[in-house]
């Protein structure tokens, strides 16, 4: 008989008897019940604890029907902000989307920069915390690196705060369709031709997102969005490393029918997350797609508990119609040891890829590649091409070595040598950072650093100087264990600078496992000269150069100049210069002309010393396209800087500007691709893809790229002309003139950004503005800033095609860049039945296209 | 062909559930617990915020998805709901501690106003995790009347449908149902209380005891 705590009853007499006696007290009138508990043949006690029951059993039992309907309602909780509402001053509620995650989501109207995006309002609380707002920040800001289709876009953090509400939110890529975990709870499991199909994407958008250093840390089929798009269902990734930054994270899990099932063990065991975590969840939500469940839980009765790998069932049992292959690379990812799993996202795709038949839809990508026009998920096919072929070499990025201001040049000059001598080698990939965007990756560690770039492996470095002795550390780290796999300090004096290269190369090739004969090492790290004096003028030149503003690039070949007339068979240096001249030409109009002919003689003096000098090839190519308008002598020369450093990105990216205006669209594409992979950090391949989908008549996919641009930056000056061209090829002229006045603004009243704004307004029958913009670049000419095509812009505006054509044949003498354009630009359109317009082509174009 | 590689280990085990296998139950909890958090997730996430979560609905929805369509057995229902009703009850207690977890933030002094309101707004979560524990110490003393509580309140359940899962009589159902709200309510604690009783014991101390 047990005694209960606190409790004088004992167990069960006078328990059973307290019930008996309760049942027969309920039923009776209150006047009845006093005589009844007197009456009872028990201790007082008991019947006072009886008389408490009873007097109680009305209050209780109200108290149970009102919670039970409380408990029926649960989900009847109104929406936190209702339609119409402002929040933060800027976004328009439009409609609730549904209750997920960490919050609600809701349909926003951009007040300021206009179209529809998501919102997602935070739990409240976290608007408490200070370090919130600053924390989400950054996770945004590393967020907007990543660069997929397959990955929802987050646009900024903010607090909103008025007399009923203070909450964080953020605002996102509006997407319309379901969630992989609402398509499954439909349908069980997915056809395998589905499953593909957004098993693809799902890893492009993964991929995508470790190349940037992101990880998920929540992977999961509700935060996989299944939206309608016209050539394929696009598939995106919600909720980037932002989730588990949400305090409410148990609420979530409550909601999501119990995210510990995506996680992988050493998460739940709170080691950590590592790509090998995310690809475990990855491996799950393929489980699940495949066989309409979740692996195996442990038949123990704690819900939940950890997953027992050994145990899980194959998916084929379920799915007798899934490829063996498939099987075992979905049981590869949930290995419960994170060493047996795949190593990236990337190998995953390919184990996936390999082994499932070219299907038909693939099949229709290439024909419709080859017929130039170019499909919506061509850009991704590309970029996963790209990424499994630079994958079979090993991928290294040099990151900016450290080191005082004083020996800064010297820091930056050698990260720029090893980049320019291991992009030499055969068999390795090197990343590159382009200077401005370097600043970012100097607070972060070389792991950060590799999966941010996608990089194997990492080279970073220290420089330290007292008078002329330096030393320097330099260090090799492989990405995916952070472990160095060579390092070496170097004590020289100044004047040994020009061995580093040399000794740095021989020590990582064997770390590298990379098979290069001697001579061919000797052969490009051996610095081109002897003379030390030389040497530092050249890196010094080269910090100047990689500053890329006017002063500098001008001072830049003042030191190449006394560079070579200490040592006249420095052929870098000729390169070099030839670089800052072209440079100096392109930002600088009025004086295009002689700094092109300086351009040219240097890196034909390059050329002449030694045939290897991929930068002097790349300025030949430049120039034989916009200067000489030859076409075959230009392609000639990009295919030999790229043969000589395929991972100069600047190659790529330029090729495919050769590509485009002829037609070229598929293979500009991958260029472009190309230099997106090999300089990561870099924006301006973003916009030439942009381009070209426009060009290749895909407006709304350029526009929505676009987009995607201005709001991560909005003072990207290289943005809006080709923004606002698109929006007019897609026949949306305000919004068109919106983004040409706002070129104007961001640029400085550039004369590419005036043209196309006295363009618009031109075309939209605004004639006194288009005037004044007309007068403004008209002046702008007499100076040599703006070119004549420029001005021809504004008359083709009005479709007056006696002047159009007068200021084009001017432009013709310039050799107008634009021109290059009259192939693919529809604003040439009306213009193209004219005999005058056939010549000008041919004079372009004098093989013709 | 899919749907039968999915379903059968339930009917299966539902049928060892009938006839008594305490291991077979074990072994069905999990699956039902899962479906039942996986709908309760489907309906939460809807546009339609008048969706109700009716926890009676979702076991029978559950019971639906888990059995296919073809294998609908009202005898086997009853064993799924007794299992459903436990498993329903610790959805609604999750839910209600990681609401109050949400709703508290990190907790102590930075809790912001709105979040104060919210929680006195919304007290009904505090209600369930409450009425959970008092179930807890009931079990002890009356495991039956216990699992009334379980199929009448957190399931929500009929008299006579509580009556079938557990094979006793309609009228020991009500019996057990009225004695123990009054028990349960009496565990509950003053801040629940509309008033003071008119005929309060002498000592006010000892409203956590039966």
């Amino acid at each position: 008989m047990t005694i209960l705590p606190g409790s004088d009853l004992q167990v069960p007499s006078d328990w059973e008897l307290l019930k008996d006696s309760f049942a027969t007290a309920v039923e009776l009138r209150p006047v009845e019940r006093a005589e009844f508990l007197r009456g009872l043949p028990i201790r007082a006690a008991m019947i006072e604890k009886l008389a408490i029951l009873i007097n109680d059993f009305e209050e209780a039992n109200s108290f149970f029907s009102e919670l039970t309907s409380e408990i029926r309602s649960l989900t009847v909780e109104q929406p936190l902000v209702q339609p119409g509402e402002t929040l933060d001053g800027r976004f328009r509620v439009r409609r609730f989307l549904a209750r997920g995650g960490m919050g609600e989501v809701y349909e926003v109207q951009d007040l300021e920069l206009g179209g529809n995006l998501a919102l997602k309002v935070m739990a409240p609380g976290l608007a408490a915390h200070p370090q919130s707002l600053l924390r989400f920040r950054e996770e945004i800001r590393l967020a907007r690196a990543v660069n997929s289709s397959n990955v929802c876009r987050v646009f900024d953090v903010a607090r909103h705060v008025d007399s009923n509400h203070d909450f964080l939110f953020f605002t996102m890529e509006l997407l319309e369709g379901e969630t992989l975990a609402d398509r499954l709870f439909r349908l069980g499991q997915l056809p395998l031709d589905q499953v593909r199909s957004i098993a693809r994407q799902m890893i492009a958008g993964l991929a995508a997102a470790h190349r940037c250093g992101i990880l998920h840390r929540d992977f999961k089929s509700s935060n996989v969005m299944l939206c309608r798009d016209k050539l394929e269902e696009r598939v995106v990734l919600t909720d980037f490393g932002l989730s588990r930054r949400m305090e409410a994270t148990e609420f979530e899990d409550m909601l999501d029918g119990g995210t510990p099932m995506y996680a992988a063990p050493e998460q739940l065991a709170g080691k950590g997350e590592t790509p090998a975590s995310d690809i475990f969840s990855v491996g799950v939500v393929l489980y699940e797609m495949t066989t309409g469940r979740l692996p195996a839980i442990t038949q123990s009765n704690t819900i939940g508990a950890g997953r027992v790998d050994e145990q899980v069932t194959p998916p084929r049992q379920f799915r007798p119609d899934l490829p063996p292959s498939w099987d075992a690379a979905i049981l590869r990812c949930i290995a419960a040891d994170p060493e047996l799993r795949y190593t990236s996202v990337d190998e995953l795709g390919r184990a996936l890829d390999s082994s499932s038949r070219p299907s038909f839809s693939r099949r229709a990508l290439w024909l419709a590649a080859v017929a130039s026009v170019v499909p919506a998920a061509l850009v991704w096919r590309g970029r996963e091409r790209q990424a499994s072929q630079a994958r079979a070499n090993p991928s290294i990025a040099v990151l900016p070595f450290s080191g005082a201001p004083e020996v800064r040049f010297m820091a930056d000059g050698i990260v720029d040598r090893l980049t320019d001598v291991l992009g030499q080698l055969p068999g390795l990939r090197v990343i590159s950072c382009s200077a401005p965007e370097r600043l970012a990756l100097e607070t972060i560690s070389a792991t950060q650093a590799g999966l941010r770039l996608n990089a194997a492996y990492t080279l970073s470095g220290r420089v330290q100087a007292q008078g002329t002795q330096l030393r320097i550390h330099i260090e090799l780290v492989k990405t995916s264990s952070s472990a160095a796999a060579w390092s070496n300090t170097y004590d020289i004096q100044q004047d040994q600078l020009v061995s580093i290269p040399d000794s740095v190369i021989r020590g990582i090739i064997p770390a590298l496992a990379l098979d290069v004969e001697p001579a061919r090492i000797s052969a490009v790290s051996t610095e081109q000269t002897a003379n030390q004096q030389a040497y530092q003028l050249y890196l010094l030149g080269r910090f100047l150069a990689a500053k890329r503003d006017l002063p500098s690039l001008r001072e830049s070949v003042v030191y190449f100049q006394r560079c070579v007339a200490i040592d006249p068979h420095f052929a870098a240096a000729f390169a070099a210069s030839g670089f800052s001249y072209y440079q100096i030409a392109l930002k600088d109009p009025p004086t295009a002309e002689e700094n092109l002919t300086r351009a040219r003689s240097a890196t034909d003096t390059a050329l002449a010393i030694r045939s290897d000098c991929a930068d002097a090839y790349l300025v030949r190519a430049a120039i034989r396209q916009y200067s000489d308008w030859d076409w075959t002598g230009a392609e000639e020369s990009y295919k030999q800087a790229i043969r000589v450093n395929p991972s100069l990105a600047a190659a790529h990216h330029w090729y495919a500007r050769l590509l485009y205006p002829q037609r070229r669209f598929a293979e500009a594409l991958r260029e472009i691709q190309a230099a997106s992979v090999l300089d990561p950090l870099d924006e301006s391949p973003r916009i030439a893809s942009g381009m070209i989908l426009s060009y290749s008549g895909q407006n709304d996919r350029a526009i929505h790229e676009f987009r995607l641009l201005q709001a991560e930056d909005p003072g990207n000056g290289n943005l809006y002309v080709p923004l606002s061209c698109a929006l007019e090829a897609g026949g949306r002229y305000g919004e068109a003139l919106a983004a040409a006045a706002r070129g104007v603004d961001v640029t400085g009243r550039s004369s590419f950004a005036l043209s196309q704004m006295g363009h618009i307004c031109a075309l939209t029958g605004r004639d006194q503005e288009a005037r004044s913009f007309l007068d403004e670049l008209e002046k702008q000419y007499q100076t040599g800033v703006a070119s004549a095509s420029e001005v021809a812009s504004v008359y083709m505006g009005w479709k007056d095609v006696e002047n159009s054509f007068q200021w084009l044949e001017r432009g013709l003498k310039t050799r107008d860049a634009m021109l290059t354009l009259m192939t693919v630009d529809t604003q040439f359109d009306f213009l193209r039945s004219d005999q005058r317009f056939r010549v000008l082509l041919s004079h372009v174009y004098p093989r013709g296209i | 062909m899919d749907s039968d590689v999915r379903l059968a280990p339930i009917t299966e085990l539902l049928i060892k559930v009938k006839a008594g296998d305490r291991k077979a139950e074990a072994e069905l909890a999990p699956l039902v617990y899962k479906e039942l958090r996986a709908l309760a997730a489907y309906y939460m996430r809807r546009e339609r915020p008048n969706h109700t979560l009716q926890p009676t609905a979702l076991m029978h929805e559950a019971y639906l998805r888990l059995m296919g369509q073809d294998q609908i057995d009202w005898t086997s229902r009853t064993h799924f709901f007794a299992v459903a009703a436990n498993m329903m009850r610790r959805i609604l207690v999750d839910y209600a501690r990681a609401r109050r977890a949400a709703k508290r933030g990190s907790g102590g002094p930075q809790v912001s106003l709105t979040d104060a309101m919210d929680l006195t707004l919304d007290p009904s979560w505090e209600k369930i995790i409450d009425v959970d524990e008092a179930l807890l110490r009931l079990t002890e003393i009356d495991e039956r009347q216990a699992r009334v509580v379980e199929l009448r309140f957190f399931a929500g359940l009929e008299v006579d449908e509580v009556a079938d899962v557990l094979g006793i009589s309609s009228r020991t159902v009500k019996r057990d149902w009225q004695f123990a709200q009054s028990w349960l309510y009496g565990q509950l604690g003053a801040a629940y209380r509309k008033a003071k009783p008119p005929n309060a014991p002498r000592s006010g101390a000892n409203t956590k005891s039966p």
